[in-house]
């Protein structure tokens, strides 16, 4: 009777067919020449592909780089000069080139392929390679040296007293950040690649023993299966791995930050970097969270539990504020107190547009400000002038505004900037709000945050419900919730993502 | 990944307890011959009496039929015959939306200030209730579960804000005009539940049927207890002459600045309405896909939509004429029809069913 | 996509909605801030209405001097009819969500029963239930269009008056509810009498004693002590000021610090016997000579103010009950809460029946002396 109801989710995510099968591997041949001619075929009149042809102790050979990618003195020091002061000998092709693996070349980063596709996927990564002539395959080293961003303070999540480190654009540096916090073998990474043609490395970042294995065949599956042909950053990814593609509230979320990363995987979640993000993407990713900043396990209890609460008042004063304004001013002004009323009347008497239009109006122009500020960074202190006098005096001032509604936008904006996570949604749906709220008062507004609440309820991610653990409630769980408890008790709990209430991949024994 | 539906017991009792509330908010003290004042209190209890009573033909039903739902056992039982009482449970749930539409629709047109047009008000709560049949069992049983701690919580704060207000002398004596309105009052009032109807389709999909749906009653119980003492100690005999008069009673809160929170009340009992609504929705998707397949669901949803706006637009103030005359004799006859007779008949096909098997096992 | 375009549609459709596009429907209408009820003699009344000026307001917040209402006058057959000829008057709707008080004229009072004069205000969806209802001694808008510096809305200024004055024992703050509650049967309804003393700036609102009703017909008035006994009986004293002169003449003023009243019932035959016990507690605000109290003497005025306050109490009762069969403390119902084998059934007997009832009246006061140390004993005489 009730089986799944994802309302047309089965057209789209769900049901992704996986890419007909590898395509078939070309070989490497024992030909140096046919090896080259293939890769100038390969790239084109692509400029970058460097070729360095030599002779080993009299056999023909080639290092091929990709310009840019490696550390020239490294690849002169490490690979160039030794392999080239090798004294000719009695060996054949295959015996020289194990003999160069083995005895030569100074890189730790070794590996050997067989397969055309393995060495463009490898040399575009930053590896030299080289081939001999009469060996049907190559050796390669990693001496990458491509340009990077320095590790510097993540831009989205400033703390006040946690790590300055952020993720960069390499996937590897990412992955050293990690490892550096978690000191542990349960520690996997684990590497994919996604995008047929970007072959972008993708890496799943799991604790062994406290993931659950369903979660993460699923992620496995998933991210394995993406039919997308280039793969630049996370966000690609993102809508994959949700449930429900129409929902406004996204259960899987990002961070920049390695140790809230570390801290979530260690709750049972997968992390999932990707190589040229610093974003890392966390599955599951409950709504509870959005109130949750690394800042909190840092700062006394108190004030941790404080700052919950103000965050989770934040988060209703920016998204029903302005509607529930524009509800009680035009369908129940019998709320007001008389002196409010007052204020209230004043305003509206000399402003010409309807409540809700006033409302809308000034919204959507903070919302155009704001983008301003954004794009142009250089412009933002002329922008935020220009939004102060436009919106805050002169508008006012004509009398096209009322000056309560600057108020309320203020508020609005500020405590929206508190939840960066929840701004996009808080932004959209601020206006339907403001509708709402005009078109039918205050049971309007309530109509409408009853059926957010119920499309938020319906979420579900990869089987763990999107609103626990305030419902279905887990009790236990709550200590992390609207408060943050003292670690001497938050520390008790082993609270494991896959094991709250209702979710269907319990590993603890016991029942959904 | 396929995913079970499944509620909690608390769940369940959530959904109870909104859907109990919600219908106590639109009590009218006003009916002749039937208990008001204290003598309601009581009445109220032996209503949850009756109503734990009434729950035992269901109760019997689960341990008998081992977990499996009403609908899936009627299918067992009748074959396709199970598609009438698909279709009957729908028409069910139907009719308790259309009851539910014609409160509401009242209660915005008498009690609310008629600024906003009732017509979209109702349109805006079935549409709501509606689409949020899409969303499932869970979704709307985990909303009720906020719903319902909200609306404890205001319940509550309203009692406690009006404790100043209320006066002992409001209070009239229990059993002044004997036992027969506490009696009259709990049969008044007992089709107004007519969830119970569908608590056997439930089965398969809650955790603890019995347990959700006795704390539901007993909670209900004690919160509508609440809300009566407070509008008794304020209004006193007032609250019989008044169409809602726990609405009326609110109307005096005063909280720092603001006045007139009968405003919360309205918002609450409207978001106990939806929740009550979707969740009848929800039970009428189910069994119309159970009846005839999936591909036509929106169109379901939308006819149940529109059925329920015409019945209680167009007819809600003939029928609200005879709510205690024939709408009340429908109701009764409809819930002992669901909540008594339909699992006892299909525990009886099935007995019947395994004395043939039996008969036919000996004879070979 | 399809959903997409389905959810702007809705939201554009939302937006159509004719109260999103239209200014703010408060401007449309009148604010009622206070109604005035006067006889307009052969059947008619005349209204008195104070509303919210949005022109007077309009720039002007911080001027505490500006009234921001105006005084509006209409007449009619009844209430109602007065209120629709007031809209076709001023072209907008009343709006009585806001409204404070409703003063009716005591010539109103005395021709139509309570329930037709506040008919509409009962109907009315709009009517709040803490409305202030109050009666004048001349025409309500007298006391409507009393202006004061402290409060930007006239009504406010009366709501705070009758408030004021019931806790402090000078007049009865009655509102609509406790109207509602007399008019359904349970007990009778007193409200408040108010005069306009002065004129131009110079004048105020006086409280001047209580009417009382009889099943909403009014019956008569109490005057300051007897207001002031209700009140005790009532329990909505909270303050109130006792001046006691002693055998040698001299005047100490008391404050009241707290009163509690308890009203007992028990079968006496066929009627009932009440017990009105009132204990009070007081502080010496004031002595008139300032030479400090002996212990004699604190235990005199204790004495004369338990007498004080058992005579006002039993003014009261007499008034309203014996002389003008009142129920206005709620006799009856209490005999049918502790007896009602008494009141069964003859119901409408007892508003009668209460004047064979017996009162006993019993005080029991305390005075605490504080301040500058007079060489009397500071501990509680009772």
């Amino acid at each position: 009777m009730f089986h799944k109801t994802n309302f047309r989710a089965d057209s789209r995510t769900n049901q992704v067919q996986p890419p007909s099968g590898p395509a078939p591997a070309t070989p490497i041949s024992a030909s140096l020449i046919d090896n080259l001619v293939y890769l100038r075929a390969q790239f084109g009149i692509s400029s970058d592909l460097m070729i360095r042809e030599i002779h080993l102790c009299g056999y023909p050979a080639a290092v091929i780089t990709m310009e840019g990618m490696v550390n020239r003195h490294i690849l002169a020091d490490a690979i160039l000069l030794p392999i080239t002061e090798i004294k000719a000998g009695k060996r054949t092709p295959a015996e020289l080139m194990a003999y160069i693996r083995d005895d030569v070349l100074g890189s730790g980063d070794m590996l050997q392929v067989q397969t055309m596709e393995e060495l463009v996927n490898l040399v575009t990564s930053g590896f030299a390679a080289i081939a001999i002539d009469g060996v049907d395959f190559m050796i390669l080293g990693g001496i990458q040296g491509f340009a990077v961003r320095g590790v510097s303070e993540p831009a989205s999540e400033v703390m006040i007293r946690g790590s300055r480190e952020g993720f960069t654009e390499v996937i590897r540096i990412n992955l050293s950040m990690l490892r550096r916090r978690l000191k542990t073998p349960d520690l996997i990474f684990e590497m994919m690649k996604a995008g047929k043609t970007s072959n972008t490395d993708v890496c799943l970042c799991y604790m062994r023993g406290r993931v659950s294995e369903k979660l993460l065949r699923s992620v496995r599956q998933k991210v394995e299966n993406l039919p997308l042909d280039v793969v630049l950053d996370s966000g690609y990814i993102q809508p994959f791995l949700e449930n429900k593609h129409l929902s406004i509230f996204t259960s899987v979320n990002t961070t920049e930050r390695p140790d809230t990363l570390c801290g979530k995987i260690c709750e049972g979640r997968i992390g999932i970097l990707v190589d040229g993000t610093p974003f890392a993407l966390i599955v599951p990713y409950l709504f509870a969270e959005n109130f949750q900043a690394m800042d909190d396990y840092t700062m006394p209890p108190y004030y941790a539990s404080f700052l919950r609460i103000l965050k989770y008042i934040a988060f209703f004063v920016s998204l029903l504020l302005p509607g529930l304004y524009v509800a009680v001013g035009t369908h129940h002004p019998e709320m007001f107190p008389p002196v409010l009323l007052l204020s209230y009347l004043n305003a509206d008497h000399t402003t010409p547009f309807p409540l809700t239009f006033e409302a809308l109006l000034i919204h959507f122009l903070f919302e155009i400000m704001r983008e301003a500020g954004l794009r142009f960074p250089r412009a933002g202190h002329a922008v935020s002038i220009v939004g102060a006098l436009v919106i805050g005096q002169a508008a006012v001032e004509a009398g096209l505004v009322g000056a309560p509604m600057v108020i309320i936008l203020a508020l609005t904006a500020i405590s929206s900037f508190i939840l960066p996570s929840l701004y996009a949604p808080i932004a959209v749906l601020r206006f339907v709000f403001i509708l709402l709220g005009g078109a039918l008062g205050l049971y309007g507004i309530l109509l409408g945050m009853t059926l957010l609440l119920c499309s938020i309820c319906a979420i579900d991610i990869l089987g763990i419900p999107y609103t626990a653990p305030v419902t279905p409630l887990t009790f236990k769980a709550l200590k992390d919730v609207v408060i943050r408890a003292d670690w001497r008790q938050l520390w008790k709990d082993k609270f494991r993502v896959q094991n709250v209430k209702g979710s269907d991949l319990r590993d603890d024994g016991k029942e959904p | 990944m396929e995913k079970t539906v499944k509620i909690s017991a608390w769940q369940l009792m959530s959904l109870l307890l909104v859907s109990r509330v919600a219908v106590a908010l639109t009590y009218t003290g006003g009916a002749a011959g039937v208990a008001h004042g204290t003598d309601r209190m009581a009445s109220l209890l032996l209503e949850a009496g009756l109503l734990l009573l009434l729950f035992l033909p269901t109760l019997w039903y689960i341990h008998a039929a081992k977990g499996i739902g009403s609908l899936e056992y009627a299918y067992v039982q009748f074959g396709r015959g199970g598609a009438v009482v698909a279709v009957l449970y729908a028409l069910y749930c139907l009719y308790i939306q259309s009851l539910d539409l014609i409160q509401f629709d009242h209660f915005a047109s008498t009690a609310m200030s008629p600024d906003i047009p009732r017509v979209l008000l109702c349109i805006a709560l079935v549409a709501a209730a509606f689409v949020a049949a899409f969303y499932g069992l869970e979704a709307v049983a985990r909303t009720a579960a906020v719903i319902a701690f909200f609306m404890v919580l205001a319940i509550v704060f309203l009692g406690l804000s009006l404790i100043p207000d209320m006066k002992a002398l409001n209070f009239p004596p229990l059993l002044y005009d004997g036992a027969a309105p506490v009696v009259n009052g709990a049969l008044e009032n007992l089709p107004r539940f007519l969830e119970l109807g569908v608590i056997a389709l439930l089965v398969p999909y809650v955790k603890g049927v019995s347990r959700g749906y006795s704390f539901g009653i007993l909670a209900a119980a004690g919160l509508v207890l609440i809300m009566q003492v407070t509008l008794v100690g304020v209004l006193g005999d007032y609250g019989e002459m008044v169409t809602y008069p726990y609405y009326t009673a609110v109307t005096i809160v005063h909280f720092s600045m603001l006045q007139r929170l009968d405003i919360l009340v309205a918002a609450l009992w409207m978001a106990g309405i939806f929740v009550k609504m979707s969740f009848l929705a929800v039970l009428f998707l189910g069994c119309l896909r159970q009846a005839f397949g999936d591909k036509l669901k929106v169109l379901y949803v939308a006819a149940g939509g529109i059925a329920v706006l015409t019945v209680g637009l167009l007819f809600g103030d003939t029928l609200l004429a005879a709510e205690h005359g024939f709408l009340w004799l429908a109701s009764t006859i409809l819930l002992l029809l669901f909540a008594v007779a339909l699992p006892v008949v299909l525990l009886a096909a099935n007995a019947w069913r395994v004395k043939r098997r039996q008969r036919k096992g000996e004879s070979l | 996509m399809r959903t997409w375009f389905l959810l702007v549609a809705v939201l554009l459709g939302i937006a159509m909605i004719p109260s999103c596009r239209e200014k703010s429907q408060i401007n449309n209408r009148v604010v009622v801030t206070a109604v005035g009820i006067d006889d307009a003699g052969e059947g008619g009344c005349a209204l008195s209405i104070q509303a919210l000026e949005a022109l007077k307001i309009a720039g002007s917040l911080t001027n505490q001097e500006s009234n921001a209402t105006g005084l509006y006058q209409t007449q009619g057959e009844s209430v109602a009819s007065a209120m629709k000829s007031f809209v076709t008057q001023t072209g907008r709707n009343t709006y009585l969500l806001q409204n404070r008080a409703i003063v009716l004229s005591l010539d109103q009072a005395k021709k139509q029963p309570l329930q037709s004069t506040l008919d509409y205000f009962l109907r009315n969806t709009e009517s709040r239930p803490g409305v202030y209802l109050a009666i004048s001694r001349g025409s309500p808008d007298e006391v409507l269009g009393i202006q004061t510096s402290s409060y930007t809305i006239p009504s406010e200024y009366l709501a705070t008056l009758l408030r004021e004055g019931q806790r402090w024992g000078y007049s009865a703050g009655t509102t609509m509810l406790d109207a509602e509650r007399a008019i359904s049967g349970m007990f009778d309804a007193y409200l408040p009498i108010v005069r306009v003393e002065g004129e131009g700036e110079d004048a105020a609102i006086q409280m001047d004693g209580t009417a009382v009703f009889r099943q909403g017909v009014f019956a008569g008035e109490l005057d300051a002590k007897e207001t002031r006994g209700l009140l005790f009986i009532e329990n909505a004293l909270e303050r109130s000021a006792f001046t006691i002169r002693q055998d040698d003449g001299s005047a100490t003023t008391l404050e009241l610090q707290s009163s509690h009243t308890k009203v007992s019932v028990d079968r006496a035959g066929d009627t009932a016997a009440f017990t009105i016990r009132v204990t009070a507690k007081a502080e010496i605000a004031e002595e008139a000579d300032g030479d400090g109290l002996k212990d004699s003497q604190l235990a005199q005025i204790n004495d004369r103010l338990a007498q004080t306050i058992e005579e006002e109490v039993r003014a009261a009762v007499e008034k309203t009950v014996m002389e003008y069969g009142c129920d206005v403390f709620g006799f009856g119902r209490r005999v049918m809460q502790k007896e009602p084998g008494l009141i069964r059934g003859r119901e409408d007997e007892w508003p009668e029946k209460l004047k064979e009832c017996a009162y006993h009246i019993e005080v029991e006061t305390s005075i605490r002396s504080i301040g500058a140390d007079t060489g009397a004993d500071p501990n509680p005489v009772s």
